[in-house]
């Protein structure tokens, strides 16, 4: 198979539609947030 | 302005909750077990932040050293939240408009770019914005559109530069 090179989304692109658990359980797509400004912030606890 | 908190924790969410437990964080924390964010977006290590607008359109993405504790990243964060939405600012009332744009024919140049803008149509805006300043040259609300299309780097990264701003303001950029 051809190697491609990877291709991100970056700035200027849309966001791509994820769903992941909250916390608490409940599935939150990340497309539930356009109509609003948001501010995705990705960190870790170890 | 949202926001939302994703930890990368392959392990799920019991440590994740124990610190925004202990942090009492008021916005949602979604887990990223497999770090399905951070692949789409080529994000190597963390933290990062993305800030996204009301089209779903990536505006700034800081891969790696974002935190949200240091003010500067506070600063830029909040100035990003604080400036009028393109919603807003497609909506203003006839009176706000005027104030903010003199001319009508620079205004209605500066609407039609919003709304070129909002379809993903970002080369029309920018002729739309161009035809606006052309009429209205010092307008400030006009060419800022078009900055922060041409130069995101110096409306996101790390610090507005209202520096700049004035320097291109002086050169009628």
């Amino acid at each position: 198979m051809a190697t491609q090179p990877a291709a991100y989304i970056d700035v200027g692109d849309q966001i791509p539609d994820i769903t992941l658990p909250s916390l608490t359980g409940e599935q939150v797509s990340l497309a539930s947030f356009r109509g609003k400004k948001h501010i995705l912030f990705m960190w870790a606890s170890w | 302005m949202e926001f939302l908190s994703i930890a990368v924790d392959a392990q799920g969410p019991d440590l994740p909750t124990r610190y925004t437990d202990k942090a009492g964080t008021t916005f949602t924390t979604v887990v990223d077990a497999e770090n399905r964010v951070g692949q789409a977006l080529g994000c190597k290590a963390i933290p990062n932040a993305v800030f996204v607008d009301e089209q779903g359109t990536v505006r700034y993405i800081k891969r790696g050293g974002f935190d949200i504790h240091r003010p500067e990243h506070l600063a830029l964060a909040e100035s990003w939240g604080a400036e009028p939405s393109l919603d807003e600012l497609s909506t203003l009332s006839e009176a706000e408009a005027e104030k903010v744009i003199k001319h009508p024919e620079a205004l209605e140049h500066f609407r039609r770019g919003l709304a070129l803008y909002q379809d993903g149509k970002t080369d029309e805006a920018m002729a739309a914005w161009r035809e606006g300043v052309a009429i209205e040259p010092d307008n400030f609300n006009i060419r800022k559109q078009i900055w922060a299309v041409e130069h995101p780097d110096k409306f996101y990264d790390d610090k507005v530069d209202y520096a700049w701003q004035r320097e291109q303001m002086e050169k009628g950029q």
